[in-house]
Order: structure tokens, then C-alpha cells, then sequence
């Protein structure tokens, strides 16, 4: 009997933490980008951290090899050097492998924009690889100054896709937000309502109206966006338009706005 | 005072009083007794037992009913327009939809970068050291 009650304790006592755990686990489960996204984030930090902590020893063996000019101050000078070098492109790699994931993860993006922004990522990546084992393999000063002055024709690359990229997912977001409102939009519309009285469907109509016309001049502005976003690529000048941006932004705030209070009066 | 000290010898030894407390008589502990000793205690166990069993048991239910009966929370909006959290249920499909845009336009402020550049020195030279 004792092996019974101890037996029937043991499996209570087994099956609390079972149903709280199961209690408490998420409805719905977050995406595997999502979570690699937080993964390559983490490492980057990490290695962002450990490139300032490279970069500070570097300044001091270059502030001592300035001072004392001696053979074995170069020495640690030039090693320093190639370190940070190194770390440099690996921070820089592990940024342009989280711009990838987060413009796998985008919606709204135009597709041809897109694959081009990918198709660059990619090509970055392999570029910053193989300058990254030069300078690994680089063992005197002279070749760690090669690699030095080779990295000046991946700078502004990886600047551009920055900003490309970074426009590409901001524009992308306000897309998704106005394919949603229109969504919502046409789901409101008065038209669909038989039992509203004649006077308060017109003027229902003419709420609706104002939010399709909205919409519909945002959704010109953004076509615009994506012309001057695909020229200025083409022209390898991509600058943000912010005024345009911002203008976008401030025009789906106010459909949000007027949707909010149309399903309110209902 | 001690009685043996009293050198009346027309008292009997029998007679004199008894100097130590009197053992008290203690009855042999008989088998049926223990027995019922054991009984008792293992009674004890099971009832202890299965009160144990039954409380965590109701435990279980409440905590699936709690879990059951509290609807999930959703976001909405409070009068100064801040996104703030209420139940399930109080809200029209539509407009959950329309707050849950409203987050999301938050997150698309175009003066928010999601990817800033990293912070890193991209004209590293060690020249400078090399004029001198």
C-alpha cells in the first residue's frame, strides 16, 4: 500500500510540471527566420564587441610603434593591425548575412528589387570571404597594407547595399500596411449593408469613398517610390527620399485613423 | 531525611518504609498491539496519501479551467490613442485588425532603421605610423 500512495504522489508530482509547461507554451510558434534573425543579431553583436576591443589594442600599438619606431613595436603594430582588419570583415560579413535574412523575411518588397538586393548580398558575401583570408594570410607589413588598400573597393559597395537594402525593407513594410488597409477597406464596404437606413448609407459611402481615394493616392506615391528606388539603383546613387517617406507614412496613419472610426460607428 | 539512619530495632526491615519511588508495573507489549500500532500508522499514510493525490489533482483542473476560461489578450487602443491590451471577444474582427496596423505602422516609422550600419572604422591604415 505504501508503494501505491508513494506511487501515486511520485506521478502528481510528475504530472504538475507536465501541465504547466504545456500550459504555458505558446499558441503559435515563432518562424525559424525570426529565430535565426535573433541568432545572427546575437553573434554580431558579440563580434562587434570583440572587433572595439581589437580596434582599441591596435591604436595603442600604433601610438607606441609612433613613438618608439622600433622593429618589434612594428611587429605589434602590423599583428594588431591584421587583426582588426579581420574582425572588421567579420562583423562585416555577419551584417550582410542579417541584411539577407531580414530581406528574405520582408513582405511588400517588390519582387525585381528584391532578388537584386539578395543577388548583391550574396556577391558581397563571397567578396568580404576572400578578403577576409588575404588578410588572414597576410604576414608582413607590406601585404597587411595591401589588403588594407583592397578593402577601399568593398566599402562603398557594402554602404550602398546598406542603404538600398534598408530603404528596400522600410518602403516594403509601408506596402504590406497599405495591401492590409485595402483589405480592410474593401471588408467595410457600405455598399454590402441591405438593413441601413438610405440617409445614413450615403453618408457611410462618402466616408468610404474618402478612405478609397486616400489609399488610392498613397498607393501612387509608393509606385513612385519603387520607379526612383529602381533608377537610383540603376544609377548606383540611392539616396533615401525621406520627405516622400514620410509623406506615405503620415497618409497611412490617417487611413488607419479613418477605418478606426468607421468600424467604431458601426 | 533518610530512614536508614533510624536505629529502632523493634521495626522490621519489611516494615520500613519504602525509600525510592516505586518502579510503575509495565505491562508486556503484546504482539496484537503492535499490530494494531502498524494498522493504525499505515491507515494514517494511505489517508495522508490520497489527500495529497486528490489536492494536486483539483490543483491540475483549476490550473486548465484558469487556462481555458481567460481569453487571449489583444491590443487595442486607449483614449490617447496608446496601444494597450484587453480581452478577446470585445472587439469587432475588423477593427482588432486595424490596431494590430496601427503596431505595425509604429514599426515602419521611416526615421527607424532596422539595419543600421555597423559602427566600425572603415578606413583602418596603419601608413600614418609607416611616415613617420
Amino acid at each position: 500500500m505504501k508503494k501505491i500512495v508513494s506511487l501515486l504522489l511520485a506521478l502528481s508530482l510528475f504530472i504538475v510540471p507536465v501541465v504547466v509547461i504545456a500550459a504555458e507554451q505558446p499558441i503559435s510558434q515563432k518562424a525559424s527566420i525570426a529565430d535565426e534573425i535573433a541568432e545572427v543579431y546575437r553573434t554580431y553583436k558579440g563580434q562587434l564587441a570583440e572587433y572595439r576591443q581589437a580596434n582599441d589594442q591596435f591604436v595603442i600599438a600604433k601610438g607606441q610603434f609612433q613613438q618608439l619606431n622600433t622593429l618589434s613595436s612594428l611587429e605589434v603594430a602590423v599583428q594588431d593591425f591584421r587583426k582588426v582588419l579581420s574582425l572588421r570583415d567579420q562583423v562585416l560579413l555577419t551584417y550582410l548575412k542579417l541584411i539577407e535574412l531580414e530581406l528574405i523575411e520582408a513582405d511588400g518588397i517588390n519582387l525585381e528589387e528584391k532578388d537584386i538586393a539578395l543577388a548583391e548580398t550574396l556577391d558581397l558575401q563571397r567578396d568580404f570571404l576572400a578578403h577576409k583570408d588575404l588578410v588572414d594570410n597576410a604576414i608582413d607589413r607590406v601585404a597587411v597594407n595591401r589588403v588594407a588598400d583592397n578593402f577601399e573597393l568593398l566599402s562603398p559597395r557594402i554602404v550602398n547595399l546598406s542603404n538600398y537594402a534598408s530603404t528596400l525593407l522600410k518602403i516594403g513594410k509601408m506596402q504590406t500596411i497599405l495591401d492590409q488597409s485595402l483589405t480592410l477597406v474593401e471588408a467595410t464596404d457600405p455598399r454590402n449593408l441591405t438593413d441601413e437606413p438610405s440617409l445614413k448609407l450615403n453618408e457611410k459611402i462618402r466616408a468610404h469613398n474618402e478612405i478609397t481615394n486616400l489609399i488610392n493616392q498613397i498607393d501612387t506615391e509608393l509606385n513612385s517610390v519603387w520607379d526612383e528606388i529602381k533608377i537610383a539603383r540603376e544609377k548606383n546613387k540611392l539616396s533615401e527620399n525621406s520627405k516622400v517617406n514620410a509623406s506615405i507614412y503620415a497618409g497611412l496613419s490617417q487611413v488607419l485613423v479613418f477605418l478606426e472610426e468607421i468600424l467604431l460607428d458601426q | 531525611m533518610n530512614n536508614n539512619s533510624d536505629f529502632n530495632q523493634t521495626q522490621f526491615a519489611s516494615q520500613e518504609p519504602v525509600m525510592e519511588d516505586a518502579v510503575s508495573y509495565q505491562e508486556p507489549v503484546t504482539e496484537d498491539i503492535q499490530v494494531a500500532q502498524s494498522t493504525k500508522n499505515r491507515r494514517k499514510l494511505i489517508v495522508f496519501g490520497v489527500i495529497g493525490f486528490v489536492l494536486i489533482l483539483v490543483f491540475i483542473l483549476l490550473l486548465i479551467l484558469i487556462r481555458a476560461l481567460s481569453p487571449v489578450d489583444t491590443v487595442t487602443t486607449d483614449e490617447n490613442g496608446d496601444l494597450i491590451q484587453v480581452q478577446q471577444g470585445e472587439l469587432d474582427p475588423l477593427l482588432e485588425e486595424v490596431y494590430l496596423l496601427s503596431r505595425d505602422l509604429d514599426n515602419a516609422d521611416p526615421s527607424l532603421n532596422v539595419i543600421p550600419f555597423p559602427p566600425v572604422d572603415m578606413e583602418l591604415r596603419l601608413e600614418e605610423a609607416q611616415r613617420r
